[in-house]
Protein backbone atom coordinates (compact mmCIF):
# COMPACT_ATOMS: atom_id res chain seq x y z
CA UNK A 1 0.00 0.00 0.00
CA UNK A 2 2.82 2.42 0.90
CA UNK A 3 4.44 1.62 -2.44
CA UNK A 4 1.18 2.46 -4.23
CA UNK A 5 0.83 5.73 -2.28
CA UNK A 6 4.38 6.74 -3.21
CA UNK A 7 3.89 5.76 -6.83
CA UNK A 8 0.65 7.77 -7.04
CA UNK A 9 2.50 10.71 -5.44
CA UNK A 10 5.28 10.50 -8.03
CA UNK A 11 2.78 10.32 -10.91
CA UNK A 12 0.84 13.27 -9.54
CA UNK A 13 3.96 15.41 -9.00
CA UNK A 14 5.23 14.66 -12.50
CA UNK A 15 1.94 15.57 -14.17
CA UNK A 16 1.19 18.54 -11.92
CA UNK A 17 4.57 20.22 -12.30
CA UNK A 18 4.63 19.65 -16.07
CA UNK A 19 1.43 21.69 -16.35
CA UNK A 20 2.38 24.36 -13.79
CA UNK A 21 4.48 26.60 -16.12
CA UNK A 22 1.65 26.66 -18.70
CA UNK A 23 -0.86 27.62 -15.99
CA UNK A 24 1.42 30.37 -14.63
CA UNK A 25 2.16 31.66 -18.15
CA UNK A 26 -1.54 31.74 -19.02
CA UNK A 27 -2.39 33.59 -15.81
CA UNK A 28 0.38 36.12 -16.48
CA UNK A 29 -0.86 36.61 -20.04
CA UNK A 30 -4.47 37.04 -19.01
CA UNK A 31 -3.41 39.53 -16.31
CA UNK A 32 -2.13 41.75 -19.15
CA UNK A 33 -5.44 41.57 -21.05
CA UNK A 34 -8.17 41.56 -18.39
CA UNK A 35 -7.83 45.16 -17.08
CA UNK A 36 -8.49 46.41 -20.62
CA UNK A 37 -11.75 44.58 -21.30
CA UNK A 38 -14.09 47.13 -19.67
CA UNK A 39 -12.40 49.86 -21.74
CA UNK A 40 -13.43 48.09 -24.95
CA UNK A 41 -17.02 49.03 -24.24
CA UNK A 42 -16.16 52.73 -24.51
CA UNK A 43 -15.02 52.39 -28.14
CA UNK A 44 -18.52 52.80 -29.59
CA UNK A 45 -18.25 49.66 -31.71
CA UNK A 46 -21.38 48.18 -30.14
CA UNK A 47 -24.88 49.05 -31.32
CA UNK A 48 -24.24 49.03 -35.10
CA UNK A 49 -26.41 45.98 -35.83
CA UNK A 50 -27.27 42.65 -34.10
CA UNK A 51 -24.80 40.58 -36.17
CA UNK A 52 -21.80 42.77 -35.41
CA UNK A 53 -22.94 43.06 -31.77
CA UNK A 54 -23.03 39.25 -31.58
CA UNK A 55 -19.57 38.85 -33.08
CA UNK A 56 -18.12 41.61 -30.90
CA UNK A 57 -19.84 40.27 -27.76
CA UNK A 58 -18.62 36.75 -28.47
CA UNK A 59 -15.13 38.11 -29.24
CA UNK A 60 -14.88 39.98 -25.95
CA UNK A 61 -16.37 37.04 -24.04
CA UNK A 62 -13.78 34.77 -25.65
CA UNK A 63 -10.75 36.67 -24.41
CA UNK A 64 -12.24 37.36 -20.99
CA UNK A 65 -11.69 35.13 -18.01
CA UNK A 66 -13.20 35.38 -14.58
CA UNK A 67 -16.36 34.70 -12.67
CA UNK A 68 -19.54 34.47 -14.80
CA UNK A 69 -21.06 37.08 -12.48
CA UNK A 70 -18.75 39.67 -14.07
CA UNK A 71 -20.22 38.84 -17.48
CA UNK A 72 -23.75 39.32 -16.06
CA UNK A 73 -22.73 42.75 -14.70
CA UNK A 74 -21.11 43.77 -17.99
CA UNK A 75 -24.04 42.32 -19.92
CA UNK A 76 -26.47 44.28 -17.77
CA UNK A 77 -24.50 47.49 -18.32
CA UNK A 78 -24.35 46.88 -22.07
CA UNK A 79 -28.05 46.16 -22.20
CA UNK A 80 -28.81 49.39 -20.31
CA UNK A 81 -26.65 51.35 -22.73
CA UNK A 82 -28.61 50.07 -25.73
CA UNK A 83 -26.62 47.08 -26.93
CA UNK A 84 -28.90 44.43 -28.45
CA UNK A 85 -29.81 41.32 -26.49
CA UNK A 86 -27.99 39.29 -29.15
CA UNK A 87 -24.69 41.04 -28.32
CA UNK A 88 -25.20 40.72 -24.57
CA UNK A 89 -26.10 37.02 -24.80
CA UNK A 90 -23.15 36.26 -27.07
CA UNK A 91 -20.88 37.91 -24.50
CA UNK A 92 -22.38 35.97 -21.57
CA UNK A 93 -22.26 32.59 -23.37
CA UNK A 94 -18.76 33.05 -24.83
CA UNK A 95 -17.47 34.24 -21.44
CA UNK A 96 -18.05 30.79 -19.94
CA UNK A 97 -17.63 28.52 -22.98
CA UNK A 98 -14.71 30.01 -24.95
CA UNK A 99 -11.28 30.56 -23.39
CA UNK A 100 -8.68 32.12 -25.66
CA UNK A 101 -6.48 32.95 -22.69
CA UNK A 102 -6.93 29.38 -21.39
CA UNK A 103 -5.99 27.93 -24.77
CA UNK A 104 -2.36 26.98 -23.90
CA UNK A 105 -3.51 25.11 -20.77
CA UNK A 106 -6.34 23.37 -22.61
CA UNK A 107 -3.93 22.43 -25.41
CA UNK A 108 -1.40 21.09 -22.91
CA UNK A 109 -4.12 18.92 -21.40
CA UNK A 110 -5.97 17.69 -24.50
CA UNK A 111 -3.88 18.65 -27.56
CA UNK A 112 -3.87 21.76 -29.76
CA UNK A 113 -6.34 20.40 -32.29
CA UNK A 114 -8.90 19.56 -29.62
CA UNK A 115 -8.47 22.97 -27.95
CA UNK A 116 -8.69 24.97 -31.18
CA UNK A 117 -11.64 23.04 -32.64
CA UNK A 118 -13.55 23.15 -29.36
CA UNK A 119 -13.04 26.88 -28.90
CA UNK A 120 -13.95 27.68 -32.51
CA UNK A 121 -17.08 25.59 -32.16
CA UNK A 122 -17.96 27.25 -28.86
CA UNK A 123 -17.49 30.71 -30.42
CA UNK A 124 -19.87 29.77 -33.24
CA UNK A 125 -22.36 28.31 -30.75
CA UNK A 126 -22.24 31.50 -28.65
CA UNK A 127 -23.41 33.49 -31.69
CA UNK A 128 -26.07 30.90 -32.62
CA UNK A 129 -27.40 30.64 -29.03
CA UNK A 130 -27.52 34.44 -28.81
CA UNK A 131 -29.77 34.60 -31.89
CA UNK A 132 -31.95 31.70 -30.68
CA UNK A 133 -32.55 33.24 -27.23
CA UNK A 134 -33.11 36.74 -28.58
CA UNK A 135 -35.40 35.34 -31.31
CA UNK A 136 -37.51 33.28 -28.91
CA UNK A 137 -37.82 36.22 -26.49
CA UNK A 138 -38.78 38.51 -29.38
CA UNK A 139 -41.49 36.09 -30.56
CA UNK A 140 -42.87 35.50 -27.05
CA UNK A 141 -42.77 39.16 -26.05
CA UNK B 1 -1.44 13.80 -15.30
CA UNK B 2 -0.81 10.20 -14.95
CA UNK B 3 1.75 8.49 -17.11
CA UNK B 4 -0.20 5.23 -16.82
CA UNK B 5 -1.41 4.28 -20.20
CA UNK B 6 -3.87 1.46 -20.13
CA UNK B 7 -6.15 2.69 -22.88
CA UNK B 8 -5.86 3.11 -26.63
CA UNK B 9 -3.50 6.08 -26.22
CA UNK B 10 -0.19 5.88 -28.03
CA UNK B 11 2.51 5.30 -25.39
CA UNK B 12 5.39 6.72 -27.41
CA UNK B 13 3.51 9.93 -28.15
CA UNK B 14 2.47 10.38 -24.52
CA UNK B 15 5.97 9.69 -23.27
CA UNK B 16 7.49 12.29 -25.57
CA UNK B 17 4.79 14.79 -24.58
CA UNK B 18 5.68 14.30 -20.92
CA UNK B 19 9.33 15.08 -21.63
CA UNK B 20 8.46 18.28 -23.53
CA UNK B 21 9.76 21.58 -22.18
CA UNK B 22 7.20 23.57 -24.20
CA UNK B 23 5.49 24.78 -21.02
CA UNK B 24 8.68 26.36 -19.69
CA UNK B 25 9.40 28.03 -23.05
CA UNK B 26 5.85 29.40 -23.02
CA UNK B 27 6.32 30.78 -19.50
CA UNK B 28 9.66 32.33 -20.54
CA UNK B 29 8.01 33.95 -23.59
CA UNK B 30 5.24 35.43 -21.43
CA UNK B 31 7.80 36.73 -18.92
CA UNK B 32 9.67 38.40 -21.82
CA UNK B 33 6.39 39.99 -22.97
CA UNK B 34 5.87 41.31 -19.42
CA UNK B 35 9.44 42.62 -19.39
CA UNK B 36 8.77 44.40 -22.70
CA UNK B 37 5.54 45.90 -21.36
CA UNK B 38 7.35 47.02 -18.20
CA UNK B 39 9.89 48.88 -20.35
CA UNK B 40 7.20 50.56 -22.48
CA UNK B 41 4.38 51.10 -19.97
CA UNK B 42 5.41 50.53 -16.33
CA UNK B 43 1.93 51.50 -15.06
CA UNK B 44 0.23 48.83 -17.15
CA UNK B 45 2.83 46.29 -16.06
CA UNK B 46 2.28 47.14 -12.38
CA UNK B 47 -1.50 46.96 -12.82
CA UNK B 48 -1.36 43.56 -14.50
CA UNK B 49 1.11 42.17 -11.96
CA UNK B 50 -1.16 43.33 -9.12
CA UNK B 51 -4.01 41.48 -10.84
CA UNK B 52 -1.79 38.40 -11.21
CA UNK B 53 -0.87 38.44 -7.50
CA UNK B 54 -4.55 38.83 -6.59
CA UNK B 55 -5.55 35.87 -8.78
CA UNK B 56 -2.66 33.71 -7.56
CA UNK B 57 -3.50 34.35 -3.91
CA UNK B 58 -6.99 33.07 -4.69
CA UNK B 59 -5.76 30.09 -6.71
CA UNK B 60 -2.95 28.81 -4.44
CA UNK B 61 -5.33 26.92 -2.12
CA UNK B 62 -7.05 25.59 -5.24
CA UNK B 63 -3.73 24.26 -6.55
CA UNK B 64 -3.21 22.50 -3.20
CA UNK B 65 -6.67 20.94 -3.47
CA UNK B 66 -5.97 20.01 -7.09
CA UNK B 67 -2.78 18.20 -6.11
CA UNK B 68 -4.62 16.25 -3.42
CA UNK B 69 -7.47 15.30 -5.80
CA UNK B 70 -5.04 14.18 -8.50
CA UNK B 71 -3.09 12.13 -5.98
CA UNK B 72 -6.28 10.44 -4.73
CA UNK B 73 -7.36 9.92 -8.33
CA UNK B 74 -4.06 8.26 -9.23
CA UNK B 75 -4.27 6.14 -6.10
CA UNK B 76 -7.82 4.85 -6.45
CA UNK B 77 -8.94 5.31 -10.07
CA UNK B 78 -9.25 2.09 -12.00
CA UNK B 79 -9.07 2.52 -15.79
CA UNK B 80 -11.65 -0.23 -16.27
CA UNK B 81 -14.23 1.66 -14.17
CA UNK B 82 -13.56 4.93 -15.98
CA UNK B 83 -13.91 3.22 -19.36
CA UNK B 84 -17.16 1.71 -18.12
CA UNK B 85 -18.66 5.08 -17.09
CA UNK B 86 -17.11 7.43 -19.65
CA UNK B 87 -15.49 5.28 -22.33
CA UNK B 88 -16.53 4.26 -25.84
CA UNK B 89 -19.27 1.88 -24.67
CA UNK B 90 -20.74 4.17 -21.99
CA UNK B 91 -23.72 5.23 -24.19
CA UNK B 92 -26.35 7.56 -22.78
CA UNK B 93 -25.04 6.93 -19.25
CA UNK B 94 -21.75 8.58 -20.26
CA UNK B 95 -23.54 11.64 -21.68
CA UNK B 96 -25.65 12.07 -18.55
CA UNK B 97 -22.65 11.70 -16.25
CA UNK B 98 -20.46 14.12 -18.18
CA UNK B 99 -23.15 16.80 -18.58
CA UNK B 100 -24.27 16.57 -14.95
CA UNK B 101 -20.60 16.53 -13.95
CA UNK B 102 -19.98 19.70 -15.96
CA UNK B 103 -22.98 21.45 -14.40
CA UNK B 104 -21.98 20.37 -10.89
CA UNK B 105 -18.27 21.17 -11.33
CA UNK B 106 -17.24 24.20 -9.33
CA UNK B 107 -14.16 26.36 -9.08
CA UNK B 108 -11.54 27.48 -11.54
CA UNK B 109 -11.07 25.68 -14.84
CA UNK B 110 -7.43 25.28 -13.80
CA UNK B 111 -8.64 22.76 -11.25
CA UNK B 112 -10.39 20.67 -13.89
CA UNK B 113 -7.97 20.52 -16.83
CA UNK B 114 -5.45 18.17 -15.14
CA UNK B 115 -8.21 15.96 -13.72
CA UNK B 116 -9.95 15.71 -17.11
CA UNK B 117 -6.58 15.02 -18.74
CA UNK B 118 -6.20 12.01 -16.45
CA UNK B 119 -9.75 10.85 -17.20
CA UNK B 120 -9.03 11.17 -20.93
CA UNK B 121 -5.79 9.24 -20.55
CA UNK B 122 -7.79 6.51 -18.82
CA UNK B 123 -10.33 6.21 -21.64
CA UNK B 124 -12.83 9.10 -21.48
CA UNK B 125 -14.34 9.85 -24.92
CA UNK B 126 -13.51 13.20 -26.54
CA UNK B 127 -17.22 13.84 -27.08
CA UNK B 128 -17.95 13.48 -23.36
CA UNK B 129 -14.98 15.69 -22.53
CA UNK B 130 -16.30 18.41 -24.86
CA UNK B 131 -19.80 18.04 -23.38
CA UNK B 132 -18.40 18.35 -19.84
CA UNK B 133 -16.46 21.51 -20.75
CA UNK B 134 -19.49 23.09 -22.46
CA UNK B 135 -22.05 22.26 -19.79
CA UNK B 136 -19.84 24.02 -17.22
CA UNK B 137 -21.50 27.18 -18.57
CA UNK B 138 -24.53 26.36 -16.40
CA UNK B 139 -23.59 27.51 -12.91
CA UNK B 140 -26.42 26.57 -10.57
CA UNK B 141 -25.38 28.91 -7.71
CA UNK B 142 -25.23 31.79 -10.22
CA UNK B 143 -28.69 31.19 -11.72
CA UNK B 144 -30.59 33.39 -9.20
CA UNK B 145 -28.24 36.23 -10.12
CA UNK B 146 -28.86 35.62 -13.81
CA UNK B 147 -32.61 35.67 -13.14
CA UNK B 148 -32.13 38.99 -11.34
CA UNK B 149 -30.31 40.54 -14.31
CA UNK B 150 -32.08 38.95 -17.27
CA UNK B 151 -35.33 37.37 -16.04
CA UNK B 152 -36.65 33.83 -15.54
CA UNK B 153 -37.53 33.14 -19.17
CA UNK B 154 -34.11 34.25 -20.39
CA UNK B 155 -32.39 32.09 -17.76
CA UNK B 156 -34.53 29.07 -18.65
CA UNK B 157 -33.74 29.48 -22.34
CA UNK B 158 -30.06 29.91 -21.53
CA UNK B 159 -29.92 26.66 -19.50
CA UNK B 160 -31.83 24.62 -22.09
CA UNK B 161 -29.65 25.93 -24.93
CA UNK B 162 -26.39 25.27 -23.10
CA UNK B 163 -27.42 21.69 -22.27
CA UNK B 164 -28.52 20.98 -25.86
CA UNK B 165 -25.44 22.57 -27.35
CA UNK B 166 -23.16 20.68 -24.97
CA UNK B 167 -24.43 17.45 -26.58
CA UNK B 168 -24.05 18.97 -30.04
CA UNK B 169 -20.55 20.12 -29.18
CA UNK B 170 -19.63 16.59 -28.09
CA UNK B 171 -21.11 14.99 -31.20
CA UNK B 172 -19.29 17.39 -33.55
CA UNK B 173 -15.99 16.98 -31.68
CA UNK B 174 -16.27 13.21 -32.03
CA UNK B 175 -16.97 13.55 -35.75
CA UNK B 176 -13.93 15.82 -36.09
CA UNK B 177 -11.83 13.28 -34.19
CA UNK B 178 -12.94 10.48 -36.53
CA UNK B 179 -11.93 12.64 -39.48
CA UNK B 180 -8.45 13.24 -38.01
CA UNK B 181 -6.24 10.16 -38.45
CA UNK B 182 -3.79 11.21 -35.69
CA UNK B 183 -6.55 12.11 -33.24
CA UNK B 184 -7.42 15.50 -31.78
CA UNK B 185 -4.93 15.19 -28.92
CA UNK B 186 -1.99 15.12 -31.32
CA UNK B 187 0.20 18.07 -30.38
CA UNK B 188 2.54 18.69 -33.33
Amino acid sequence: MIKQILQAGRQTSSGFFSMLPVMLGTLLLSSLLIPYIPRLFETGWFGQNPASDALLGAGIGSIAVGQPVVSYLLGGELSNSGVSLVGVTALVVAWVTVGITHLPVEAAAFGWRFAIYRNLLSFLFAVVIAFIIAGVLYVIA
Amino acid sequence: MSSRNLTSEKPKKRASANKSHGGWWFLLAVLLVHLGVWQIAPDLSAESLAYFVQVMSRLLPVFGLLFLLLWLFNLFARPKQIKHWLGGQSGSRGWIFSILGGVASMGSMYLWYPLLHDLKAHGMRSSLLAAFLYSRAVKIPMLPLMVHYFGTLYTGLYVVNILLFSVLSGVIMEQLERGTPQGLDYND
